[in-house]
């Protein structure tokens, strides 16, 4: 674990740092449904998927309120997936 | 409602380990017995020695840091599939804090061996590095916030199961920016994770986050009676 932790470090100091790849997104703070999960579109400008699970998982569906706000809604919870 | 006793706590946390360990296999260990750990927190002293030097010379320095004692003995911490935890944890005394953060944890071992698309570094070693670099980039912290904005959603799901309702939105987002020095671009991101899955918790869902999917079906297959009684 040491010399995994001692190269990654390595390495980072090499490379500088990473780039996290996400889509691009418009509206910082704005929600969308993507693959039956939320996504954040955050300051960067690209969409941050919430949580690691589609909302299908556990029986519910992607949703987006009246506000805006992404979330796992019941079948029958009437937002628009 | 009757508390529930200690060791009947004590049970129902072992059990929950026994049951996130079959599904991803991780160790719990001791943090003060970790050298890696009581590294980290040599190098904090230092940090705090250095702050305090300059701070006399009237030079402020804007990292919010745990102190190495805090560090050892009031945070989990995982790295890679090793999770550590405060010696005092252990005992049959420390079974709410297993429950609440054991959970929360080994979400971050999963988010480790998944890893994400972090262009040239391999994926083995993506969780790692945009963790460390969270204090050096935007990027960094984008993502410390996405993954302990989803860690905290499930000691949220958690907490709610044992007493009745979750802490307040507010709380977590106040816990999450103290104890991780979140720039200003993780701490949004965080708080737009979390937004979200309070709204699901709200609506009487649980995160969709694996750790608190198969934490709170455990439980409620195999602890119904915790459900809401234990004091806040």
């Amino acid at each position: 674990m040491k010399r995994a932790v001692a190269l990654a470090a390595l390495l980072f100091g090499l490379s500088g740092c990473p780039d996290w790849q996400r889509p691009a997104c418009e509206q910082p703070g704005a929600y969308v449904c993507r693959g039956d999960q939320p996504h954040y579109c955050a300051p960067s400008r690209e969409w941050t998927p919430v949580g690691d699970e589609p909302c299908s998982a556990q029986g519910r569906v992607c949703a987006i309120d009246a506000d805006g706000e992404g979330f796992c809604a019941e079948r029958s919870d009437g937002g628009a997936p | 409602m009757k508390a529930p006793s200690i060791e009947r706590l004590d049970e129902v946390a072992l059990g929950l380990r026994a049951h996130l360990n079959s599904k991803i296999p991780a160790q719990v260990i001791a943090k003060e017995d970790s050298s890696v750990h009581r590294a980290i927190a040599s190098a904090l002293s230092v940090a705090h020695g250095g702050a305090a030097l300059l701070a006399h010379l009237s030079i402020d320095v804007p990292v919010n840091l745990p102190s190495a004692e805090d560090y050892l003995s009031r945070f989990g911490t995982t790295i890679g599939t090793a999770i550590a935890l405060p010696r005092a944890w252990h005992r049959p005394e420390g079974a709410i804090e297993r429950l609440y953060v054991e959970p929360h944890e080994w979400q971050h071992v999963k988010q480790h061996l998944d890893g994400v698309d972090a262009g040239w570094w391999p994926r083995v070693a993506s969780h790692t590095v945009l963790y460390a670099s969270s204090v050096a980039s935007d990027e960094g912290a984008e993502y410390l916030g996405k993954v302990e904005g989803d860690a905290y959603a499930v000691s949220a799901a958690v907490w709610a199961f044992l007493t009745g309702s979750p802490p307040s939105l507010d709380d977590s987002l106040a816990s999450l920016r103290r104890n991780y020095a979140l720039r200003p671009a993780g701490a949004d991101t965080a708080a737009g994770i979390l937004r979200s899955h309070y709204r699901t918790m709200r609506r009487g869902g649980v995160p969709n986050v694996w750790a608190a999917r198969e934490s709170v079906g455990w439980l409620d297959a195999n602890a119904a009676d915790l459900r809401g009684a234990v004091a806040r």
